[in-house]
């Protein structure tokens, strides 16, 4: 298919179902023509060549926009390109837009944008999950065959359950972060939204690998996709009971259980096991994060970028008049509490209390893994929610995160599949699958997926909204 | 904490971000009940490295595009309100 073709496919969608949808803030076709019309000119094709995708609000494409879905850089622009987004320019995608998010990650359901909320397009009621809001509902209604996003507590692979994609965060380190812009630095991986394990595996190999503009980049190849898989056999795959608690949602657990059946079926020994600190997860996660937002988010104070508001006329008043204004509320609330659990007095019973559960986290992690080769458990606790359900309550949208952040947490490559569907209210909801794996073994995740995916036709299922029009 | 986070806080929104702080936190003080005795913190989850690069000198942004999104410039600089001395 030729660049242009593709491009052509892509923006005829996005004209089509993003007026309901909501996913993209900014689409730059003028620009992506120009790009397909020069790879189709060009002798050799890369990897990727003329794929179109869509780039999270707050990855930088130089000249483009890098909101971060907030007010508070509402109109910036990236002076320089992202170096995963480069690798994808490098070997031939073409980005054609910027997507909406969760203002600066913090949400899981997409309605903390300053730009309006973006909508799930299996159910336009419903929340589409964030924070990558805008990139998975991209790819759940196929304007583009993959996306980047970024997960920091399960911001890629919660939205991709909710909108019935295939959402994969790699082991932290493994995808450069220069020029994804900060929140939790220590959990922050840039992740890929698409419609199989195999697309993603195929980003993956471009996007990965040692980067010296950041010094976090684990110093390692590229990734390779393992062989294929035909079956299971010889797989040895845990099932975390606090993953599976008695009150688990019957929407997911009678999808999930199916999807077990099916990796039993595949040839896979299902083992149950414990990680019993997973029920301080949400609380680790929530103090370690807010407290490197808070460090993080300390540099938008109305100098270099972004929006200024004069307060009192003084430097210190226009530092404060600006940030009290220029951030949304849960925003407020993140830097609010980071500061707080690492404000002199706070942080031993907060902070570093908190690094060391996370240390005894990782630790439940890996006793698993000498037993078993990848975990299996739902993404999310529920299908998706309806748009507003949950905004007044923070501590009821944390929860969203509870089957994902433990993983955040310890680095590990994890990530969820379509595992069918929940009926409510007359409207198809997907369900994801999680599969994690040990540290820098994302391609054992990945293949474990793909084998999935072979035999089972979850992941090509299409939103009602989009089924008619696309083949 | 608003004043150490450097955040002029609207007054109507003060008692909701106070509610909502006390609940969360509330939320976390089962932190509190685990035993890490012996645990040593964990601030990254993979092993530091040393980063080193060849020492040449390399491009980075130039100053029109360092300063292309200042809210207010000067000349070179990002221009903010006088500090020191009396009036301008």
């Amino acid at each position: 298919m030729s660049a242009r073709a593709a491009l052509a496919t892509a923006l005829d969608r996005i004209e089509r179902y993003d007026e309901d949808i909501g996913a993209l803030l900014e689409v730059d076709a003028a620009g992506a023509a120009a790009r397909a019309a020069e790879l189709d000119r060009s002798e050799s094709h890369g990897a990727l060549h003329g794929m179109p995708f869509v780039v999270k609000a707050n990855m930088c494409i130089e000249g483009r926009i890098a909101s971060c879905g907030s007010r508070m850089l509402e109109g910036y622009r990236a002076p320089y390109t992202a170096s995963a987004v480069q690798r994808l320019i490098d070997e031939g995608a073409v980005p054609i837009g910027i997507a909406n998010m969760d203002e600066f990650a913090f949400g899981s359901s997409g309605e903390n944008s300053s730009f309006g909320s973006t909508r799930n397009p299996w159910d336009l009621s419903r929340a589409p999950g964030g924070s990558s809001s805008g990139s998975a509902a991209a790819v759940a209604a196929r304007m583009v065959p993959f996306a980047l996003g970024s997960d920091t507590g399960g911001s890629v692979r919660q939205p991709a359950a909710l909108c019935g994609v295939t959402g994969y965060k790699p082991t932290y380190g493994v995808v450069s972060r220069h020029g994804l812009i900060a929140f939790g630095s220590s959990l922050d991986a840039v992740g890929v939204l698409a419609t199989s394990a195999a697309d993603v595996e195929r980003v993956l190999a471009v996007i990965s690998g040692a980067d010296e503009r950041d010094a976090t980049s684990a110093l390692r190849a590229p990734f390779e996709p393992a062989p294929a898989r035909t079956d299971l056999r010889g797989l040895r795959v845990g099932l975390p009971r606090e993953y599976f608690p008695a009150d688990l949602d019957g929407r997911v657990r009678q999808p999930l259980e199916q999807a077990l059946d099916d990796l039993r079926r595949l040839g896979a020994e299902l083992v149950e096991l414990d990680l019993p600190t997973t029920r301080h997860a949400i609380a680790a996660y929530y103090v370690v994060a807010t407290a490197e937002a808070s460090s993080n988010l300390a540099r938008y104070d109305g100098v270099r970028y972004g929006a200024r508001i004069a307060g009192d006329g003084s430097l210190q008043g226009m530092f404060a008049a600006t940030r009290g204004a220029a951030f949304g509320a849960e925003a407020l609330r993140r830097i609010l509490l980071g500061t707080y659990v690492l404000s002199s007095g706070y942080y031993d019973a907060w902070y570093l209390r908190a690094l060391k559960v996370r240390r005894a986290i990782l630790r439940d992690f890996q006793a698993a893994f000498e037993r078993v080769d990848v975990l299996a458990a739902p993404t999310s606790p529920t299908p998706a929610f309806r748009l507003g359900e949950k905004l007044s309550d923070p501590l009821a949208m944390y929860l969203c995160d509870v089957l994902t952040v433990p993983t955040s947490l310890a680095g590990l490559p994890a990530i969820s599949v379509p595992c069918g569907c929940a009926a409510e209210d007359g409207v198809e909801l997907p369900v994801g699958l999680q599969l994690i794996g040990p540290a820098f073994e994302d391609a054992r995740v990945l293949s474990v997926a793909r084998c999935y995916q072979a035999a089972t036709e979850h992941h090509r299922r299409l939103p009602p909204l989009v089924a008619g029009g696309v083949a | 904490m608003a004043s150490l986070a450097r955040l002029s806080l609207p007054e109507h929104a003060v008692p909701a971000l106070a509610r909502d702080f006390e609940a969360i936190l509330s939320a976390f003080h089962g932190l509190a009940e685990l035993d890490v005795e012996g645990l040593e913190p964990l601030s990254s989850p993979t092993a530091a490295h040393d980063v080193t690069r060849e020492d040449r000198a390399r491009t980075g942004l130039s100053p029109d595009s360092a300063l292309a999104n200042a809210p207010q410039r000067v000349g070179d600089w990002f221009a903010v309100p006088k500090v020191i001395g009396g009036d301008a």
